[in-house]
This record gives structure tokens, C-alpha cells and sequence, in this order.
């Protein structure tokens, strides 16, 4: 379709344009301020141009906050939460799709009522579960009685204890454990043909087969858009990463950027939090930048 | 022995009241092109998938090379298919494609490469190995499908539809091309269609089927001159057969058309009998007895397709291409009784007339 609304095109791209604006201010002011002094970065009327001091400020954000430690930490984190995403969607949406069981109805409503419950809303129960994970199993002996019976007949006291906290597992896998990538992989997967799943049985391939040769290439595009959202996620995961780690040498970089922020009486450092703030944006901003191509094709467009 | 045995195979779909496939048996020789040819929901599909193994079998039993196969998984039962709309790997190239079902196999790499060239060279597809089945046209990418069955040398090949996603031209090039394919393998091959001139073409053996029903098998000639169902009559040939519908009178040898005139039979039946009275367009004479009146003319270039109404019968006759016709013209037709069918009203079945010397000689002995 062809059309040519000149008044429109002006009106839109003002629209468009100030969105823009309204989303580059804050970070060229977040750049200004990494680049003064204490002084500077607290000035009335605030600065607008860029100060001497951003290599000062990088060092010194870099050294107090730690942040060696605390990019390794958080990649971790955000790689291990964006490979688990990945994996565990596409096997769960692969058997929501392809194959027919009993309970197949139920799983998918199951899966699907997560959505509607994020962490944050059940961060009390999540906390207690990562506290012991098998801690429902030890409710489950109790309740039944069976954990006196076990006692009494042998002696030995079942208690049931797998601490999650201030470890790796205790941060990923509660992050792992949501529906969003699911949903996008059971879109993609019901796109397929049937006839093209019917071939691959008649070539003789098994499910597995079918997903390794068939499933997963057709499906890569579907894989670097999840795995970007994934690992951008993850990176900026706050409250979670704060409740689980009691060590500080186990807290992510979002959590030691916080501690950063001054508080009460302290040296407004503005000018330190912002220099942190920047360089903690770098690795997702990098991972989006690499993966946009492939990013926009999953999440737009079916490839044909 | 009989490369494909189904004996009463049935299907029934979960909450269906209707059976989709109700009791077909069918004996298919090594070797044989069979069609299987039928309106679209007659089952025809089903049975074919059925037999790949797409579809589980709710009863009776169907055999490969003697064997039972209700229980095996499509790859083990040596048949391969080609799918309708192709359902090529979109990701692979054409070399991989064909080459598949040879690497689940686990065949070496080396030989894999071998047959899928040798496969590729008798499809002339050898220069398009590297492509991807997006960059093909539809009759290449048909090519790489049939190739893909081919390259596992399979007993029997399934088609569904194979044709029908293509245009016209290449529809007719792809339809020797099978033939011949055929004939070059001597494997037993099934095909599915909804399309006549293929299922006339292709077939060995035809088999009409309708609302899960086997309605005639035979050779396309046999089962075109002489239809045993009134359904089978209808469906086969283009134009269709006239169908009229009378009652037999004067005395057995000749049947009184609904509106119509009395139309002589080469034989005896029951008088009184509710017949449906055949006859083929191309058996219609022009010049004969009985008067009507052109309604319509079609022009297919090597002929003309002529619409008259025979007194209040519409009756649809060929005549060639020179005929000058014109609507509302009187001309007369002939319907010669030894090129006349005729189907019991309420069955629907073949109704042979007893040959009137026989008959005339039972009442004089």
C-alpha cells in the first residue's frame, strides 16, 4: 500500500522522535554526571556537558564496588539462566506441541497460570522453597506419618535438607522456572507443518532426532530472541539476587550497585554510582547489539 | 503374493459415529501402480496413512510383502512417502534432504553421498544439490521429495496427491515422469487423488472409493466402460455420465424415462423396475429417434460439449469441433442400446440386462 500523508509522516516522526529523546536524556544525563566531579555531579542547575573526570570516576566505581568480582558473578548467573531458559522451554513447549498424553491439558494450564504468577509475587514462598528445596517432600513424610514410621523402624530420623542459598543454583534456577520462553516456543512450534513432522517419522527419525535435526535449526532464531530477553533479564534481576545472597562475595553487580547508591549522611558520590551504573550496562547492551539481527527475525517474522 | 493385503481395515476416529474407513479389503499385486481415487473425504487419505503408519488401524489387518504391519513403526514397514505439499527439511540443502532417512539409518558418510548422487542424476537434480528446497520450483521441489523416498529403496511407495500443488503443464509432465519412474523401479507404488485424468493415466489398478467404502477395483478401462455403481458411473469420466432416471416397460426390453421417451435396451430386465438409465456424452448420437432441443454449447476447442433437453430429460452429448450448433436449435439423438448402463434406483447397482435371445428362449423352452 502506498500512501503519501506528508502532514502525517511530520506528526509521527515528531512522535517518534521525542519518544527518543525522552529515553536518551536520562542516560546522556547519567553520562554527564560519570564524567564530573563530587561537585559537579550535585551542581544547581545541573551540567550538560561533559566534565574531565570519567576515567577517575570508572577506576574508583570499579575498585570500590569490586566489580571484577561482581561481573563474573552476574555472568554467570545471567549465562546460566539464559541457557537453562533455553533448554528447558524448548524441551517443555517441544512436549506440550508434539505429543498427545493424558495430562497433556492440565501441564499446559498449569504452565500457563505461571504467567500470571511472577517471582516478585511469590517471592515469600520462592524464598522458603530455596531456603530447602525439599522441604515439600519432608511436609509430604510428615503428613503422611511416614517419617515416625520410618523412625520407629529404623531408627534413623528422615530429614530432608537442600540448601540453595548463597550459591549459583539458589540464583538461577528460580529465574529458569517461568513460562514466557515456553509460550514463544509453542507459537513457533505449532507453525510447523504436520506434514513435515509425519516425513521425519516416515525417514525413520525419532522424537529426539526430529528436535536435534529438524526442531532446533528451524527453531534458531526463535533461540537467540529468548536467549537475549534471557540474559538481559537476568542481569537486571534485583530483589531476588538480594534476598538469596547473605555473603557479599556472592551479590551480583546489581545488587553491589545499589550499595553504592549514598545514603542518609554519606558523600554524595553521584558522579561514582553513575560511573558503575554505565559500565554495568555495557554487557547487555553488548549481547542485544550482537544478537539484533537474529532478535528481530525470531520475534518477528517466520522465516519461510 | 500380493505386495499390499488389507483385509476389512477399518478406521474409526475417537467420538466419530461414522467409520472413516468402514471394512476395506483389497488384494495389490508386487509391482502394480494402484490409484486410489475418490471424492475428498471419502477416506482415501486415511487409508493410505494407515498404511504408512501414520494413522493407528482401529480394525482388521493390513500386510506388507505378507507381512503384519498394524503394530509396526512407519520405518520399519519399507514403505516411503511423498507428501502433498512436499514437507522438504526447509533448513537442508537438497543433497541432505535426500539423504536423510540414509543418515538416521546410519549409513557412512561415503556411501550416503554415492546413492543420494545416483538418486539425484535419475531425477536430473544433480546440479541442484547444494540448494535449499526455498530456492526450487515446484516441480524440483517434488522431484527432491520423490527423490527422498526413492533413496531408501522402499518396497512400496506411498503418494498423497502428489500432483495436485502444481500447475497444470507441469501436472501432466510430472504424471509421465511417475509412470515411468515406475515402470524404471518395479516397486509396488500407491497413489491417492481426487483427480480423474491422473487416477486414469497412472493406474494399474483403480480403486474408487466413496464415504469410506471400496466402490469398484479393476483396470481404468474396465472400471470406466463398465461401472458397477451408479456413484462410480457419475464420478468417472468428464464430462459426466448422463444419468436418467425411468422405469422399465414395455415388456422388459425397453425403459420408460421420467418425462421422457422410451429408450430401447439391448436385453431384458423385470418390468416395472426404478432404474437409473447411463450413458457416456461420447455414446450419444446425433441423429435418431428421439427429438430435443440445444440449451447450451461448451467450446473446448477439440470438441464441443452440446447441453439439449430430450423432452424434459437434460442430455449432454460431444459432437466435433465443426458442428454448428447454436442454442434453441431442434436436432435428434440416438442412444444406442448396447452403449447403455443401467443402475437399480435404490441400490445404485449394476443391472445387467438378461441378452434378449437367452431370455427369449427361457420363455419359449
Amino acid at each position: 500500500m502506498v500512501e503519501r500523508r506528508p502532514l502525517l509522516n511530520l506528526a509521527t516522526h515528531l512522535l517518534l522522535g521525542f519518544g527518543l529523546l525522552c529515553l536518551l536524556l536520562p542516560i546522556w544525563l547519567a553520562f554527564i554526571a560519570a564524567t564530573q566531579d563530587v561537585a559537579g555531579a550535585n551542581a544547581v542547575p545541573m551540567r550538560w556537558l561533559p566534565g574531565p573526570h570519567l576515567l577517575d570516576n570508572l577506576a574508583a566505581a570499579w575498585t570500590r564496588a569490586d566489580l571484577g568480582a561482581r561481573f563474573t558473578t552476574s555472568m554467570i548467573v545471567a549465562l546460566g539462566v539464559m541457557a537453562g531458559k533455553v533448554g528447558l522451554a524448548m524441551l517443555a513447549a517441544f512436549a506440550i506441541v508434539f505429543f498427545d498424553w493424558r495430562a497433556k491439558a492440565v501441564v499446559f494450564w498449569l504452565v500457563f497460570v505461571t504467567l500470571m504468577l511472577p517471582l516478585e509475587v511469590r517471592i515469600v514462598p520462592t524464598y522458603v522453597v530455596a531456603a530447602n528445596a525439599l522441604r515439600p517432600f519432608q511436609a509430604i513424610l510428615d503428613i503422611t506419618g511416614l517419617t515416625g514410621l520410618v523412625e520407629t523402624l529404623s531408627g534413623v530420623r528422615v530429614a530432608l535438607e537442600w540448601r540453595m542459598l548463597n550459591s549459583y543454583t539458589g540464583l538461577i534456577l528460580p529465574l529458569v522456572a517461568t513460562a514466557t520462553g515456553t509460550f514463544l516456543y509453542r507459537q513457533f512450534f505449532m507453525t510447523i507443518p504436520e506434514e513435515l513432522v509425519e516425513a521425519a517419522r516416515m525417514d525413520g527419525a525419532g522424537p529426539l532426532r526430529f528436535l536435534r535435526d529438524v526442531l532446533l535449526p528451524l527453531s534458531r532464531t526463535n533461540m537467540a530472541a529468548l536467549a537475549t530477553i534471557m540474559f538481559v533479564y537476568a542481569w537486571n534481576q534485583y530483589l531476588w539476587p538480594l534476598l538469596v545472597t547473605t555473603e557479599p562475595q556472592r551479590s551480583t553487580v546489581m545488587v553491589e550497585l545499589s550499595r553504592l547508591v549514598p545514603r542518609g549522611d554519606g558523600l554524595p558520590e553521584w558522579n561514582i554510582v553513575m560511573a558503575a551504573a554505565l559500565t554495568v550496562m555495557l554487557p547487555p547492551l553488548a549481547v542485544v547489539v550482537l544478537m539484533q539481527r537474529w532478535f528481530v527475525r525470531g520475534l518477528v517474522a517466520t522465516e519461510k | 503374493m500380493a505386495a499390499i493385503t488389507l483385509d476389512h481395515v477399518s478406521k474409526t476416529y475417537p467420538g466419530a459415529t461414522r467409520a472413516s474407513v468402514d471394512g476395506v479389503s483389497l488384494d495389490l499385486p508386487e509391482g502394480a501402480f494402484v490409484v486410489v481415487l475418490g471424492p475428498s473425504g471419502c477416506g482415501k487419505s486415511t487409508l493410505l496413512r494407515m498404511l504408512a503408519g501414520l494413522e493407528t488401524i482401529t480394525g482388521g489387518e493390513a500386510r506388507i510383502a505378507g507381512r503384519r504391519v498394524n503394530e509396526l513403526e512407519p520405518k520399519d514397514r519399507g514403505c516411503a512417502m511423498v507428501f502433498q505439499n512436499y514437507a522438504l527439511y526447509p533448513h537442508m540443502s537438497v543433497a541432505d534432504n535426500i539423504g536423510y532417512p540414509l543418515k538416521v539409518a546410519g549409513l557412512p558418510r561415503a556411501e550416503r553421498a554415492a546413492r543420494v548422487r545416483a538418486v539425484a542424476e535419475s531425477l536430473s537434480l544433480g546440479e541442484h544439490l547444494a540448494r535449499r528446497p526455498g530456492q526450487l520450483s515446484g516441480g524440483q521441489r517434488q522431484r527432491v521429495a520423490i527423490g527422498r523416498a526413492m533413496v531408501r529403496e522402499p518396497r512400496v511407495f506411498l503418494f498423497d496427491e502428489p500432483l495436485s500443488n502444481l500447475d497444470a503443464t507441469l501436472r501432466v509432465q510430472m504424471r509421465a515422469e511417475l509412470r515411468r519412474l515406475h515402470e524404471r523401479l518395479g516397486a509396488t507404488s500407491l497413489l491417492v487423488t481426487h483427480d480423474q485424468v491422473e487416477a486414469m493415466t497412472l493406474a494399474d489398478i483403480l480403486v474408487v472409493m466413496q464415504a469410506g467404502r471400496v466402490e469398484q477395483v479393476g483396470p481404468p478401462r474396465a472400471v470406466y466402460d463398465r461401472p458397477e455403481t451408479r456413484f462410480v458411473a457419475g464420478f468417472l469420466g468428464s464430462p459426466p455420465m448422463n444419468l436418467m432416471p425411468g422405469r422399465v416397460a414395455g415388456g422388459g426390453g425397453a425403459v420408460a424415462l421420467e418425462d421422457g421417451p422410451l429408450v430401447p435396451l439391448p436385453g431384458r430386465l423385470p418390468a416395472g423396475l426404478a432404474v437409473m438409465l447411463g450413458i457416456r456424452p461420447e455414446h450419444v448420437t446425433e441423429g435418431g429417434p428421439h427429438a430435443a432441443l440445444v440449451e447450451m454449447v461448451e467450446d473446448l476447442g477439440s470438441g464441443r460439449v452440446v447441453h439439449a433437453r430430450m423432452q424434459g430429460v437434460p442430455v449432454t452429448l460431444h459432437a466435433p469441433a465443426e458442428a454448428t450448433l447454436r442454442r434453441g436449435q431442434p436436432l435428434r439423438l440416438g442412444l444406442p442400446a448396447a452403449r447403455l448402463h443401467v443402475f437399480e434406483a435404490e441400490s445404485g447397482r449394476r443391472h445387467e440386462p438378461a441378452p434378449l435371445q437367452a431370455a427369449e428362449a427361457a420363455l419359449a423352452g
